[in-house]
């Protein structure tokens, strides 16, 4: 490697010096003015292409910033989706426990609230629910199951220690003793039909029954309270040359709504 | 003046032409932290360890001037940093390296980044101390963390030109030295 001479570095530093005192003494103005004249165009030309470059690149972090944030967004839309169809739920259970406690506290029943635990429709006829409460719980086959509005849901057919199995009133293997609010009380047996509707049978030609009327529960049976809502009656089948007559009866409970029922207990 | 010179200078001119617009007019623009490589203090050592010393100094005598000019920090400030840095970085080259190899490239680049970071620093504070100008505190944070970019784009900055160096000049000692480059001699 060659050596600095010694004297060039003193030329370099008197240079240096001698610009200084130049500038400051404003003299090198001139040529400071000719100097930025030739630098400053191409230096602005270069600035702008290069900064094409930086608005790709601030571009490109935008998009992915963005992208990052449309991800997260869409995360916590699932999960507010998530929590707002169960706090959905909750507000329907609420509502549905509020009105059971309308109906069921002025009477000062005795009751056992249980949840729908699961449906045995395998057959789509037999309309069979599962409860959340059993023989431990004082739920017995036989009793009535109501839904908020004191409405009759169904009976319970079977029951083990915490569960229950509740046939609902469409179900054919249910059979209720009802009576027709009509100006007789007229009493029937109320059976489920193709787990669409309720046909009471059995009921005296002589008896008069017609469209409208409400069906409830007789009292007859042993575990059942009457007055429990079962229906109106939507059709009246009567034959001249037959001994009874029947009824068609709607019942009021959609029974799919059915999310948390009240076992009534005699 | 023959041709010869001629294109000597011509070459010397567009050179620091270059350097000049790349330093001033690409990197201020560069996204992110590229815009605090020093591309002319490379520049400058790479002529320092590959070219010639005065040239060197003569190259850093320009460009200073041409900084000072262009920018507007205190006159003086740019051309005392770089000759400061030469300096440093040429007895650093005669006393201490052995040989010109990566390593010392980089550890070159790594003091002379430091040492022109000083430079300014201090004439920064010193003009603004005589001329009662704004200036900062020495060790500010943030000054710290432009250093630590400054080292690390400058290093790798030096890397790349150094193999790009080593394709062009036989000067310089790749990074890994093939044996069989070496025995058959």
């Amino acid at each position: 490697m060659k050596k600095l001479n010694s004297k060039r570095l003193s030329l370099i530093g008197a240079v240096i010096a001698l610009l200084l005192f130049l500038h400051y003494s404003r003299l090198l103005l001139p040529v400071e003015g000719f100097m930025s004249q030739i630098f400053n165009p191409l230096t602005q030309r270069l600035y702008g292409a290069t900064s094409h470059l930086r608005f790709f690149y601030e571009e490109q972090t935008d998009r992915r910033d963005l992208n990052q944030t449309v991800k997260d967004l869409e995360k916590q839309v699932s999960a507010l989706t998530q929590e707002n169809a169960k706090l959905k739920l909750l507000d329907e259970e609420n509502q549905s426990l509020r009105n059971y406690l309308k109906f069921l506290q002025p009477r000062s029943r005795h009751y056992v609230m249980a949840n729908v635990i699961g449906r045995e429709d395998v057959d789509q006829i037999s309309q069979i629910i599962i409860l959340d409460k059993g023989k431990q719980d004082g739920v017995l086959s036989g009793y009535a199951v109501v839904n908020e509005n004191g409405h009759i849901v169904g009976k319970v057919l079977e029951t083990k220690d915490h569960e229950a199995q509740v046939c609902l009133v469409t179900s054919g293997r249910c059979q209720l003793a009802v009576a027709i609010q009509n100006q007789n009380r007229t009493i029937g047996i109320a059976k489920g039909e193709l787990g669409l509707v309720v046909k009471v049978d059995f009921i005296p030609q002589s008896e008069q029954i017609e469209k409208d009327q409400t069906v409830i529960t007789s009292g007859l049976e042993k575990s059942i309270e009457r007055g429990l809502v079962v229906g109106k009656i939507t059709e009246v089948i009567k034959q001249n040359n037959e001994l009874w007559q029947t009824a068609r009866v709607e019942p009021l409970v959609n029974p799919d709504n059915l999310l948390t029922v009240a076992v009534m207990q005699p | 003046m023959n041709l010869k010179t001629f294109w000597q200078y011509f070459f010397y001119s567009f050179a620091i032409l270059l350097v000049t617009e790349i330093q001033l007019g690409a990197l201020p623009a560069m996204p992110g932290v590229l815009a605090y490589t020093d591309v002319a203090i490379i520049f400058l050592l790479v002529v320092l360890v590959l070219y010639d010393v005065t040239t060197a100094f003569y190259f850093g005598l320009m460009l200073g001037i041409i900084f000072d000019v262009l920018n507007f920090w205190s006159f003086g400030q740019a051309v005392i940093g770089i000759e400061v840095v030469l300096v440093v970085c040429y007895i650093l080259l005669t006393k201490v390296f052995t040989n010109r190899s990566l390593y010392s490239f980089l550890a070159l680049t790594l003091i002379a980044t430091v040492v022109y970071w000083l430079a300014i620093r201090i004439t920064d504070i010193t003009t603004g101390f005589v001329f009662s100008a704004p200036s900062h505190l020495f060790f500010n944070p943030v000054a710290l963390r432009l250093l630590g970019w400054k080292i690390g784009l400058n290093l790798i900055t030096s890397a790349i030109t150094f193999q790009i160096a080593t394709f062009i000049s036989h000067s310089l000692k790749p990074v890994f030295l093939m044996k069989s480059n070496y025995v058959n001699r």
